[in-house]
């Protein structure tokens, strides 16, 4: 066991606010939540209605997200709160990176109108679009957390994209739907694993008095 | 024999530069010097607030040793304690305060300036 560090040596404050930020995005509830909600974008391109679902998903999953962290993980590594200037970081990354998946978008109907693209040509290259958003959320983990294990998701995206654009599926539209479909179950399995590993490494604590 | 005050001590050995003197020593404040008061004071500068149970996790210290230092911070107005609820369970929240922030800031200058 590692003896404990109490010398007087301090900590830099960014390498503190990295621990914190990992110690939030450990459980693995991102991942099963990014799992769940990619399901749902593939049954979206089959029925536009899900998207409703999908609206409705993304406005509970804070609460839903809060009721599973009180009732599982607060009691094992504690509630913290990242300093205000981190989270503007945070919230200034994602905001670029919707900017730069809007712009692909809009790119991408642009070629569409000027090209003359089918839908269905169309569809066979939205598991790039996909991909990209999971590259951001790869690399937003690997930033603000300091670990590059997070970039594993990023390159198994890139693969399954590329393996599901070549792979010569009867319709546009199932090189989308099979691809979001197998990204969502990937997700899951990796935020189940670690929510496993999670609960089996950090036992509950009770507080004591102070 | 030993030197009878610091002021000797530098008069004597000139060609090791400068060395540290009562004055700059006197600046660090020694109540944050103590390694666990220190450790609790940055992992709280560095987040908003953090509870107990990510503080003894994070510094790998036991109840009493977080408890008493704490309550030390506390008392000196460096850091807020505040009890609360989280669905039915209770929790106890440790703030820093405007003047623990500031009181941190001097120390970690007091320190580079000593150590220069």
């Amino acid at each position: 066991m590692k003896a404990p560090d109490h010398s007087t040596e301090v900590p830099e404050s960014l390498q503190i606010q990295k621990m914190a930020f990992l110690s939030g995005i450990k459980d693995g509830l991102i991942e099963i939540s990014i799992g769940i909600m990619m399901f749902i974008v593939g049954l979206t391109f089959l029925n536009i209605f899900f998207i409703i679902l999908l609206a409705i998903l993304r406005i509970l999953w804070k609460k839903i997200r809060q009721k599973i962290k009180i009732a599982w993980i607060y009691q094992r590594i504690g509630v913290v709160e990242l300093n205000f200037d981190y989270k503007k970081q945070l919230k200034r990354y994602s905001l670029y990176f919707a900017l730069v998946q809007s712009a692909a978008l809009i790119l991408l109907f642009v070629i569409v109108y000027f090209i003359n693209w089918k839908i269905d040509t169309l569809l066979t290259y939205v598991p790039i679009i996909i991909c990209a958003g999971l590259i951001g959320e790869a690399l937003y983990f690997c930033m603000f957390s300091g670990k590059r294990n997070y970039a594993w998701v990023g390159i198994i995206s890139i693969a399954l994209a590329i393996s599901f654009i070549l792979y010569p599926f009867p319709s546009g539209l199932d090189h989308t739907v099979y691809y979001a479909w197998t990204e969502a179950l990937f997700m899951i399995c990796v935020g189940m694993i670690k929510f496993r590993r999670f609960l089996r490494k950090n036992p509950i604590i009770q507080e004591m008095s102070v | 024999m030993a030197p009878k005050s610091q002021k000797d001590l530098v008069d004597k050995s000139p060609d090791k530069g400068p060395s540290p003197t009562p004055s700059s020593f006197s600046e660090v404040d020694t109540f944050l010097h103590e390694p666990i008061r220190l450790q609790i004071m940055a992992q709280l500068y560095a987040l908003n607030q953090a509870d107990m149970i990510f503080l003894r996790n994070a510094l790998d210290i036991t109840w009493g040793n977080l408890s008493f230092h704490s309550n030390k911070l506390e008392e000196k107005g460096y850091i807020a304690i505040k009890k609360q609820f989280l669905g039915k369970k209770p929790y106890t929240l440790l703030k820093i305060t405007p003047e623990g922030r500031v009181q941190f800031e001097a120390y970690k200058k007091a320190m580079t300036t000593f150590l220069k």
